[in-house]
């Protein structure tokens, strides 16, 4: 095996193969990662089950009992729990991302590592607070079976437009992570502005309420949003709510083709310049 | 491992430009004070060579440290035109003063920044600097989990680092320990876990810095040992440093930055010495800096006189490196138990291995070691141990070497002596050259399959042993 070091990197298909090699650092990142957040807490690995429980039960109080949002003629907990398990699967990949370069600076200013394996191994926050959110969803299920005699849940074929959706969703975050990775390594200021924007971007993406509570006028709003055709997978694959939003498909296709073209670009580009800038 | 007879590194025109003190941006955060931002200048500017041995696990999420700095965009070449051959085998010695771009190569060398201009060839897999493991102890983990962690970025894969969890831990002298927590460790066995990891599998180059070696000076001795037989065994070294003993020890080849641009590449004699003349003021030193291993000082009393009046040569800036030596080693030699110069012995005979020393100023602890090899085997190690010397002058390290459960076959020894400040400090490791012996099966054929022992002594210029210094 012969190496060349030179100032270019090497193309997108070798760093997919030095990706693949590396495997095993991807999942110890991600370890390392979900280490990292938890640790010096007096909680402990407790708080990963209580942030996304915390979150919902406010939230929902808030969005279905106070506001009486509408949710399509399932109850509100469950409408908000399948949806925003999606949402909150964007935005921590999202937001993990944009850090999974910073974090681990020290590595990068030691040794080489290729570099792609944080950026996929800060995906494990997200993943991982997805199954807490299908767990909460299953004990959402089952209090609703006993107290009204129905699961409320349409599974079958349309269950592989949540299967696509999560991959979507996956592969958005991760097309803007690898701008956000890169940037977040070198000013901070990204990360403030991230958690502002993703916050309000999340009123915009129809989680708390269905697509078709958005007034018509404003549907062009939802259309060009990458997130909400995913989101609306999602939920038409486990609730049977809705459909799948094609316009909305298209945008979120087209989103991912080029963020994640033009991404893997600057990535490879940027990515040297940041580790010496750190 | 299969290695091509081809150069293990060739550098081309190699240049490195940073980009200094970029705007911190629209609002400078450090508003107040220019204290503040003359500490953060100094230490982007300390970047080039600083030594970090900080632990990064205890870092926490928010404790993002800010090496921005305000001022003019400045541009500096870190390094400019390098060319560089390195066959396998080969060792170069990296030397140059604080800022003269060492570090900026071994970065480049390990794939941490890319080269701006230029180009290298590898052939083969580049191992992470030496030292630069020990910041990636996991200190939650077993000793056990940590080679696997440390492994990964070896880029070793899973099912050899089972395989060799053995020979490393043993390595490591961590055998009984593999399932401690390493927090439990003190830090030079977690050190020495690191070191262990980086040297145990063969890269086609090796990067080292300063921290060439860590933990106890018996310790050291083997991690250098181990680097010499593995440029035995065709990996290239290259070692960038300010410890000049060390790196004509072990390398074979200079290489001299100055200001980012090579000054001198050579043999490690030459360059080194260049070096060092260099550093010297321009008046010529009347006392050589190595003394001849002639007669000892007559008396202690002027012999340590004699160090303060040759002591005070100022010290050219950066490293306080070119001392003179505080203790010379002529030969290592293997002896019967009768004391006759032999070249066998025979499995499970007693043997003495003598090293003659010339001890130029009392004070300092000596510890001597010893480790041999069959072929291309790993060295057995035969345990080391300190004794304080109080006295300068002639002395002979004597270890007692039981060759217990030794396969019988030639073996090259290997002496070395590690000199240390009597406050610790490690100043020197001598080697004497290798002496060949060959051991013979044993009288009763039977092989006992316990290992060597040894015991050492070291004799006085008045002919007194010292038993071993009690070590804390």
């Amino acid at each position: 095996m012969s190496t060349v070091i030179e100032p270019r990197r090497p193309g997108a298909a070798h760093a997919a193969a030095e990706l693949w090699r590396s495997r095993r650092l991807v999942g110890w990142f991600g370890k390392r990662l979900l280490e990292k957040r938890y640790q010096r807490t007096w909680l402990g690995w407790a708080w990963l089950p209580l942030r996304p429980v915390l979150d919902v039960a406010a939230r929902a109080f808030v969005f279905g009992s106070i506001l009486s949002v509408p949710s399509g003629g399932v109850p509100y907990l469950l409408f908000f729990l399948i949806g925003m398990s999606a949402w909150n699967l964007f935005q921590e990949s999202l937001f993990w991302s944009a850090r999974s370069l910073e974090l681990n600076r020290g590595i990068l200013r030691r040794v080489y590592v290729p570099r792609l394996t944080m950026l996929v191994g800060s995906l494990a926050i997200g993943a991982i607070e997805y199954l807490i959110y299908l767990v909460m969803a299953g004990f959402a299920v089952s209090y609703y079976l006993l107290a009204d005699g129905t699961t409320y849940l349409d599974l079958g074929t349309n269950t592989l437009a949540t299967v696509a959706g999560l991959a979507l969703i996956v592969l958005l975050a991760q097309s803007f992570g690898l701008w956000l990775s890169v940037l977040g390594a070198q000013a901070r200021d990204v990360r403030f502005l991230l958690r502002y924007f993703t916050g309000f971007w999340f009123f915009l993406t129809p989680v708390i309420y269905p697509l078709d509570a958005v007034p018509e006028n404003l549907r062009w709003l939802a259309a060009i949003n990458p997130v909400t055709a995913p989101v609306e997978m999602v939920k038409y694959g486990v609730l049977g709510t809705g459909g799948i939003p094609t316009e909305a498909l298209a945008v979120t296709v087209g989103f991912i083709a080029v963020v994640a073209t033009a991404g893997l670009a600057f990535f490879r580009r940027s990515e040297a310049a940041a580790v010496d800038a750190m | 491992m299969t290695k091509s007879s081809g150069a293990a590194l060739v550098l081309h025109g190699i240049g490195k430009r940073y980009r200094l003190g970029r705007s911190g941006g629209l609002v400078p955060v450090p508003l107040f004070g220019d204290r503040l931002e003359r500490l953060e200048r100094d230490r982007r500017r300390g970047v080039e060579d600083d030594d970090e041995l900080v632990e990064d696990e205890d870092e926490a999420l928010d404790e993002t440290e800010e090496r921005r700095t305000t001022g003019p965009a400045r541009e500096l070449w870190a390094l400019r035109d390098v060319n560089l051959v390195v066959q396998p085998g080969e060792a170069v010695g990296v030397v140059g003063p604080t800022g003269s771009g060492k570090s900026t190569l071994m970065k480049i060398l390990g794939r941490i920044t890319p080269p701006t201009e230029g180009m290298i060839e590898v052939n083969g897999r580049v191992a992470p600097m030496l030292g630069s493991l020990s910041g990636f102890v996991v200190s939650e983990a077993s000793v056990r989990a940590n080679v696997g962690i440390l492994a990964r970025f070896l880029g070793v894969p899973h099912a050899v680092v089972v395989r060799n969890l053995e020979s490393i831990l043993r390595f490591a002298e961590l055998e009984g320990l593999a399932h401690m927590k390493v927090k439990y460790l003190s830090r030079g066995m977690s050190d020495r876990l690191a070191y262990a990891v980086g040297l145990h599998f063969e890269p086609d180059v090796l990067l080292a810095d300063d921290r060439v070696v860590a933990g106890d000076p018996p310790f050291q001795e083997r991690c250098l040992a181990r680097i010499e037989e593995l440029l035995a065994r065709r990996t290239a070294l290259v070692f960038a440093s300010n410890r000049l003993r060390t790196v004509t020890d072990l390398c074979t080849h200079g290489l001299w930055l100055e200001g980012g641009e090579v000054r001198a590449h050579g043999t490690v004699e030459e360059v080194v010495d260049a070096y060092r003349d260099s550093l010297r003021p321009a008046e010529p030193d009347p006392e050589p800096l190595v003394p001849s291993p002639g007669p000892p000082p007559p008396e202690q009393g002027t012999a340590s006189a004699d160090v303060d009046s040759a002591e005070p040569e100022p010290e050219p800036e950066p490293e306080p490196e070119p001392e003179p030596a505080l203790v010379t080693v002529a030969a290592a030699r293997l002896l019967n138990q009768e004391g006759g110069l032999v070249a066998e012995a025979r499995a499970g005979e007693t043997v003495t291995i003598e090293i003659e020393l010339e001890v130029r100023e009392a004070g300092v602890i000596l510890t001597g070691s010893l480790a041999f090899a069959q072929g291309d085997e790993r060295p057995r190690f035969v345990a080391p141990s300190p004794h304080a010397v109080d006295m300068p002058g002639r002395h002979v390290l004597q270890a007692r070497v039981t060759l217990d459960g030794v396969v019988p076959g030639d073996y090259l020894g290997r002496a070395g002596v590690i000199v240390n400040h009597a406050d610790g400090r490690v100043s020197e490791f001598l080697r004497p050259k290798p002496f060949r012996f060959s051991v013979e099966p044993p009288e009763d054929g039977g092989q006992r399959p316990s290992s060597p022992t040894a015991s050492w002594t070291i004799m006085t210029p008045t002919g007194d042993p010292i038993v071993p210094a009690s070590v804390n």
